[in-house]
């Protein structure tokens, strides 16, 4: 079973408990989703205090109306379209413009094991950032959320084969982004 | 010697690897503590205010139709009432004063025989007009 059906269950199980016992359920939901929804709200607002707001909003509508989740055929996809709608709208009657590259506003996790690999995450979300909006959400649905390009076709309302192109054309910047923060290694 | 760089563009492996190193990016940033108690108290907060607005629904419904019924039972209530024509004061005492000169009495006397005579009516008579106990 695909990692996104797989959520899907779950989220519509958790959806259900809100149905039943209102809005106290909705931890369920929010430990399940929130880290995930948060990530892809970031990389649409660019920004750590919108994309909360985003989950935030969308959480409690879910909270309000949970029907609208449990009956949708993927409730993890009707999830993350709804976050994408709500950022999008964030992002549009946002004043100010984003165009920081840096991470400095987003709060990052600093693990004891990861510490090695902490500067090419850090790589990893610089060049992410300095994607085009369209094509970083493809990126973050394709890797992050495990989905085919059709199931990214159908939350972004677009065809497969487009979905496939930005990916392509995204993994390419991504590729030289990163290549050019990393010293070259020399070759006889 | 050369410097090469390996892009992604050259060869499969470059691409998982650049798959990889995006994929294990992922939990990099994460989501202030703040976010999960101020999502709890907002839904809490929603449901609190969506159940006050239910309540004031239900409650203007009921008032609309209390105010209709109250309205239509008052109306027909009022129409009831007309048919009980209780003896108005100027009407008893002009009776009385009528009885009083026939009878060549009091005026006093007069009004204790209006009364005698109301009292003596029956029923629903003795709220029609002040005439039936001339």
């Amino acid at each position: 079973m695909a990692v996104s059906d797989s959520l899907s269950d779950r989220v519509r199980e958790m959806t259900n408990r809100i149905s039943e016992s209102g809005a106290p359920a909705l931890s369920g939901l929010f430990d399940l989703t929130a880290h995930r929804l948060h990530r892809y709200a970031v990389t649409i607002t660019r920004n750590q205090h919108d994309a909360e707001d985003v989950v935030q909003a969308v959480l409690v509508q879910v909270a309000g109306k949970p029907g609208l989740l449990s009956q949708a055929d993927h409730p993890w996809h009707y999830l993350l379209q709804m976050v994408r709608n709500r950022a999008i709208l964030v992002t549009r009657n946002r004043k100010r413009t984003f165009s920081v590259t840096n991470l400095y506003d987003l709060i990052t996790r600093r693990s004891v094991d990861e510490v090695d690999l902490e500067e090419t995450h850090r790589e990893v979300w610089t060049a992410l950032r300095k994607l085009p909006s369209n094509q970083r959400e493809v990126v973050v649905l394709k890797i992050w959320e495990e989905l085919t390009f059709a199931q990214i076709a159908s939350i972004l309302e677009l065809t497969p084969s487009t979905v496939a192109s930005r990916y392509r054309y995204a993994m390419t910047k991504l590729s030289r982004h990163l290549q050019a923060n990393r010293p070259e290694v020399p070759h006889e | 010697m050369s410097n090469t760089r390996r892009t992604f563009e050259d060869d499969d492996f470059a691409l998982s690897e650049l798959e990889r190193a995006i994929y294990a990016a992922r939990n990099y940033v994460v989501p202030s503590d703040d976010l999960r108690p101020q999502t709890l108290e907002a839904a809490r907060e929603h449901g609190r205010d969506r159940t006050r607005v239910r309540w004031s629904r239900i409650a203007a419904v009921f008032g609309l139709f209390f105010w209709c019924f109250g309205g239509m039972l008052a109306s027909s209530a009022s129409g009831i009432r007309e048919g009980f024509v209780a003896p108005f004061g100027d009407e008893v005492h002009s009776i009385a004063t009528e009885i009083s000169l026939q009878e060549n009495d009091s005026f006093e006397w007069g009004l204790v025989e209006v009364f005698s005579r109301y009292r003596s009516l029956s029923g629903m008579h003795r709220f029609t007009s002040p005439e039936n106990f001339r």
